[in-house]
């Protein structure tokens, strides 16, 4: 006992010499924390995983492949995921989680414009480097905000665009979201391009987020006879339903969600017969659309790790490895840093679709959306078939005249 | 209007009351015999439909065959429920309430790891759209107001006519007349938090094939439940029976005729007016 009463003192101050001389404590692990808010339960986990499951593939494969070498130090990625479950409280809590606790300075989420609008200010304040996914534009004064998939007037425009198309014969519309702010902003985008596209809104209606039961306000929406009914931000389950409900009820023109499209689900909740002829923007298929080795490779995995493709996934993918063309170009993982190489004109980044960039200035005044392209499918008997993909250059005719300009 | 948009309005209108009865019954009894306010009653509803899909698509059995072990299992898991943590907090208000809804997390937790996060669906049993003087409806929901009357009269037989029954009403009336009179407080706890999950897992299952179901659909309905048990009385079945139909009827003609919001407000309305001039509820007992 005497003898470990005279070594504590020693022992102490070994402890703190190991602890504070460099090279004698364990190194710190170079890891940068990527943070991930989405809604990974509820009814929109159908948009929120794939971008958790996109971004650790992406990440994984980034650590496989050697990490990234900055300043001459070599830094992994680790994820760090926070379940917003599409509610702005629950939303601002992970965010606040993330950038105060985890203090990540990068941050893909939140699914949802309205979501978004309460949180940009949080991660413009700290400095975060904040990949958001919804439907609503940038704005001039945004800084660390970015558009890491399409906007609403992107795929809004192109999906109504691509129906006119494809049924010369529709005048008319009724379009119904949901009574949520994100569905507010989304009618607005519709009413835009409904207006710019020559069509009549017939009748303009919100549903409660959570109903499932679409009788009654089919019921309304039926009398009025719409050449097509246009849902907005619903997700995929709610959309399929919608579908099935409309056609019971005897409906037989086509229903269009621009948003909430997912093959898959839609052919197990409606049923082929019902979905005959029903127009998808963006796809669950990267292995069937692959235009690029990389995306049928990434694709192939995503399948073989997860078991189900997924829509909108790879667009996820993709938003890791522009942090990653970022940093190296930066030579730093300070988000600050990254976002002026990413503001540079002229800077591309690689994704699974080729080179991209940031895009939008024309039109909102600031380069905020990755310039991805967006493929465009209908579901043919029972299966999904890919009729084209629209590229930046082609969207942009599309974008001015739901602009209006 | 036209007449076929009315009859519309009126057949949608008992769709969603005989679906809200259904399931409401069960919460009301639960709540009358334990004075439970169960807050995991809609995880029932939702363990009811994922024992459907897990019994008639991933184990192929006959619908009808896995709707009866959907209750049965549902049942037995309350009633396990019931022994391990309610028990102890009966005729406790707030610990119970706590104590359900922390229940309830757990079952959307178990659903999670179970069956997955995608909204799921059952293939349809009963195909089809019937039209009645022009207003149409599928024959699917038809059949599930007709299953949900049956098993709602059924119930009401057992409770009226049935020594248990008759045990079960004096509990709900007097629990410490009952036990007087040898009446097992226990057994009947029992046997009514079982019936209830039965009854909300029928409702699952019959709905399974009509909706979509996830892990989380549970809080909403729940919610809608207690409008309907508080609005007819609390303790009331038959007062929860007449909830559930004007609640209906309200959604369904003020949501077709204004809008959806508005079907809300004017439930909130009537829930207020209603309990302010009778805050025993509708045919409820002061």
């Amino acid at each position: 006992m005497a003898l470990i009463k005279k070594l504590l003192p020693l022992l102490v101050v070994v402890a703190l010499i190991i602890a504070i001389i460099p090279g004698c404590a364990a190194k710190p692990p170079e890891v940068v924390q990527i943070g991930i808010a989405q809604p990974v339960s509820g009814g929109w986990a159908a948009w929120g995983v794939p971008v958790d499951r996109g971004a650790r593939l992406a990440i994984d494969d980034v650590n496989a492949a050697g990490g990234i070498i900055v300043g001459g130090k070599t830094y992994t990625l680790e994820a760090v995921t926070e379940d917003t479950e599409a509610d702005s409280a629950i939303a601002m809590a992970a965010f606040k989680k993330l950038i105060y606790d985890h203090e990540v300075g990068y941050l893909l989420g939140p699914m949802s414009s309205a979501i978004n609008a309460i949180v940009q200010p949080l991660c413009e304040a700290n400095e975060v480097l904040q990949l958001f996914h919804g439907s609503f534009p940038p704005t001039s004064d945004d800084y660390y905000n970015f558009r890491g998939t399409l906007i609403g007037e992107q795929y809004g425009s192109a999906a109504y665009a691509i129906l006119l198309q494809l049924n010369p014969e529709i005048k008319t519309v009724a379009l119904l979201n949901r009574d949520e702010e994100g569905g507010w902003i989304n009618q607005e985008v519709a009413r835009n391009v409904c207006n710019a596209l020559g069509l009549e809104i017939v009748l303009d209606e919100f549903i409660d987020p959570y109903e499932e039961d679409f009788y009654p306000i089919l019921t309304k929406i039926l009398p009025t006879n719409p050449d097509f009914i246009g849902m907005g931000m619903i997700a995929p389950g709610y959309h399929a339903l919608l579908v099935k409900q409309a056609r019971e009820l005897g409906y037989t023109k086509p229903l269009l969600a621009p948003t909430g499209s997912d093959t898959a689900i839609m052919l197990d909740i409606a049923g082929a017969e019902a979905s005959e002829g029903m127009i998808a923007v963006g796809t669950a298929d990267y292995i069937g659309l692959a235009t690029t080795p990389l995306m049928k490779d990434v694709g192939e995995r995503y399948l073989a790790r997860y078991g189900t493709q997924d829509a909108w996934s790879l667009e996820y993918y993709n938003n890791i490895l522009y942090i990653k063309a970022g940093m190296e170009a930066a030579d730093s993982i300070d988000p600050t840093e990254v976002v002026k190489v990413w503001r540079t004109p002229g800077f591309t980044m690689p994704s699974v679709y080729g080179d991209v960039r940031w895009v939008g200035e024309e039109f909102w005044g600031i380069n905020s959306i990755a310039s991805c392209p967006l493929p465009y499918a209908q579901i043919q008997s029972g299966k999904e078939v890919v009729l084209g993909i629209l590229t930046w250059e082609d969207m942009k005719p599309l974008i001015s005249a739901a602009l209006g300009e | 209007m036209e007449l076929s948009t009315f009859l519309q309005m009126f057949v949608n209108g008992t769709m969603i009351g005989s679906q809200l009865a259904l399931f409401a019954t069960g919460l009301t009894l639960v709540y009358g015999i334990m004075l439970i306010i169960n807050f995991a009653h809609g995880e029932l509803y939702m363990l009811g439909a994922f024992a459907v899909f897990f019994f008639a698509e991933q184990l192929g059995l006959n619908y009808f065959l896995s709707l009866i072990l959907a209750m049965i299992v549902v049942g037995l898991i309350a009633i396990a429920a019931e022994r391990i943590f309610f028990k102890p907090l009966r005729g406790q208000h707030i610990p119970s309430f706590v104590m359900s809804c922390g229940l309830a997390f757990m079952f959307q937790v178990a659903a999670v790891l179970v069956f997955g996060i995608k909204d799921k669906a059952i293939d349809s049993v009963f195909p089809g759209v019937v039209n009645i003087l022009g207003a149409s409806v599928s024959v699917e929901r038809l059949m599930v107001s007709l299953i949900s009357a049956v098993l709602i009269i059924g119930f009401y037989i057992f409770l009226l006519r049935s020594r248990y029954g008759r045990a079960m009403r004096a509990v709900m009336q007097d629990p410490d007349a009952a036990a007087l009179q040898g009446v097992s407080i226990n057994q009947v706890c029992s046997l009514g938090i079982g019936i209830g999950a039965a009854l909300a897992a029928a409702a699952g299952g019959l709905l399974a094939p009509v909706f979509i179901f996830n892990p989380w659909i549970g809080p909403v309905l729940t919610w809608e439940g207690f409008i309907v048990v508080c609005l007819g009385g609390k303790t009331s079945l038959p007062g929860t029976l007449l909830a559930a139909f004007i609640l209906g009827y309200i959604k369904s003609f003020v949501t077709t005729l204004v809008d959806p919001v508005a079907a809300l407000m004017c439930e909130a309305a009537i829930l207020g007016i209603i309990l302010t001039l009778r805050p025993q509820g509708l045919l409820g007992h002061e």
